[in-house]
């Protein structure tokens, strides 16, 4: 029988650890580098696409960039792309027989396999993939004399703030974003056999729609003249930064409890898989 | 050793194996048998603790395979009969994937890519699938582990692989193994494999070794009939024939027409044999 001592280091092991995060970092990048590298290069792609059919099809036969709007639809894709496709092909297969089987059976525990995984879907792919998009993005600002970068700059969606020079913030916003996206379908994937993407929008939707429905039957009855009254008079007294801070302090408790929740669900799912 | 008790699954209300209980020692090349669709590969996976048995209990070396604990991991190996084309070159693969297996040999996984004749700088997901086939045995064979689990691994093979593998499977792997392969494939594996499992639907028809198969039954290679025969079948130049052993002579046992023998009388192989009880 394994004793406590050898249990704890059944369950986690630093050394192993190391191994294991290598060789799912090696996979993902063997499976799945090059399509999120061609995504987040899609601001130079853009750029030339547009340059060449405006050289071939325009009357003047110039040279014309991508305008502001295309470079943000192109930028919606390709983190649509990135949210909904990458954590399907990475992890999806786990629920097959073959793929499933190697990755259950590969030494390393349960923790460890869930832990890295984690962190290339939520650390790793999204950080890698804003650096690369915004470096591709600013190189392609810089070839357009009047393109000004989306990401890496002084202007963003339209504000004076962009995503890094608004400060650290941000940088956060962004990942917060795509990786609090990336978790829900990653569950989707390894929860789900067939019609994975397909099934996870389903049920995000009725799940939201059960949560409003409870939230309306619920607050029907507050007073909500009150309830803003309330807040009026509590918040008052804060400045600018004091408010910024307070919102700031809720949108991480939510994100942390979104993350623990989906997170949860997760490790809870690969604890249970048979093939 | 692997102590299997009481084992039970069922997919669904479907059951497939019920009331298994034998032992599987150390040091043996166990042949596991049987028809389409009786569990052979249910048992395998249970073996290495892909499913959770419905009832009843395995034992590797005291430890629940279900529990999946790294250091029982490290010491097996499960071989499917459909393997993942990796998106890597093969010697990347066994590079990357063999850390997690402490006795792991680079240089015997090459030297087995080389006498089955395997190109190991090959992409594993352009390789036909008798080529990725051979890239996994050597992975396999090169792991060091003591509790092997193959299922059909000559599929795919061509006939010279075959018998590499035959070769293969005898020297590279541990002397106190526990190795386990499922086949249909008989012919190919009929000098390695002792004891022989047969099993039929949810029970274990035969659990013995050949020299206890040969001692309780004989198999004449002759060319003359015998009326008593539990099987028979045409060779060329004679027949084959499976009949009780009362002389105790000894003879070559011919798995095939064994299984063919053991189906044909169930109940009285069973009993002579007396599996439920190991």
């Amino acid at each position: 029988m394994v004793n406590n001592i050898e249990k704890k280091s059944e369950v986690f092991d630093l050394g192993r650890v190391w191994r294991y995060f290598r060789y799912d970092v090696v996979s993902c990048i063997s499976g799945q580098g090059l399509s999120l590298l061609v995504v987040s290069v899609m601001p130079l792609f853009l750029l030339f696409v547009t340059g060449i059919v405006s050289v071939i099809f325009t009357p003047s036969h110039s040279w014309t960039f991508p305008q502001e709007s295309l470079r943000v639809i192109a930028l919606v894709f390709s983190v649509i792309f990135v949210v909904i496709q990458f954590p399907t092909r990475m992890y999806g297969a786990l629920t097959e027989k073959k793929y499933g089987s190697q990755w259950i059976l590969l030494p390393a525990s349960r923790l460890e396999k869930f832990l890295s995984m984690m962190i290339v879907s939520l650390v790793l792919v999204p950080f890698a993939f804003m650096l690369v998009y915004g470096l591709s993005d600013y190189l392609a600002a810089l070839l357009d004399p009047a393109g000004e970068p989306m990401l890496f700059g002084a202007k963003a969606f339209g504000e004076d703030a962009s995503l890094l020079s608004a400060g650290a913030g941000g940088l956060w916003i962004g990942w917060n974003y795509i990786a609090s996206s990336i978790i829900v379908f990653l569950l989707g994937a390894v929860v789900f056999k067939k019609r994975k993407v397909a099934l996870t929008f389903l049920c995000f939707i009725a799940f939201f729609m059960v949560v409003s429905t409870i939230f309306a039957l619920v607050a029907k009855s507050w007073d909500w003249e009150q309830i803003i009254k309330n807040l009026d008079i509590k918040y008052a007294e804060l400045t600018y930064s004091q408010l910024v801070n307070k919102i700031n302090a809720i949108i991480w408790a939510c994100t942390i409890i979104w993350f623990a929740l989906f997170g949860g669900l997760t490790a809870w799912r690969l604890n249970k898989l048979e093939l | 050793m692997i102590q299997i008790k009481n084992l039970a699954f069922a997919y669904g209300s479907v059951p497939v194996l019920r009331n298994i209980t034998m032992n599987l020692g150390e040091g043996k090349i166990y042949g596991l048998l049987g028809e389409n669709g009786v569990g052979k590969t249910t048992l395998l996976t249970l073996l290495a603790g892909l499913k959770k048995p419905s009832e009843g209990e395995i034992l590797t070396e005291g430890v629940a395979p279900m529990s999946r604990y790294p250091s029982f991991l490290e010491d097996q190996y499960f071989l499917p009969d459909e393997v993942l084309p990796v998106p890597m070159k093969a010697e990347k693969f066994a590079r990357e994937a063999g850390r997690f297996w402490p006795n792991f040999s680079m240089d015997k996984f090459m030297q087995i890519m080389s006498e089955l004749d395997n190109d190991p700088t090959m992409m594993m997901n352009k390789m036909s699938s008798g080529q990725l086939k051979k890239t996994y045995i050597s992975f396999a064979l090169s792991l060091g582990v003591k509790y092997l689990l193959l299922d059909e691994p000559t599929n795919g093979l061509d006939i010279p692989s075959k018998t590499q593998f035959r070769s293969a499977i005898t020297r590279h792997t541990r002397e106190d193994s526990v190795i386990v392969i499922s086949t249909h494939q008989v012919r190919d594996l009929e000098n390695i494999i002792d004891p022989i499992i047969i099993l039929d639907k949810e029970r274990v028809l035969l659990n013995a070794s050949l020299e206890e198969i040969s001692s309780k039954l004989y198999f004449d290679y002759g060319t003359t009939l015998i009326p008593d025969a539990l099987y028979k079948e045409i060779l060329p130049g004679g027949f084959i024939q499976v009949i009780l052993n009362q002389t105790g002579q000894e003879s070559k046992v011919n798995i095939e027409a064994l299984f063919n023998a053991v189906h044909t009388h169930k109940d009285l192989v069973s009993a002579m044999f007396n599996n439920s009880n190991k």
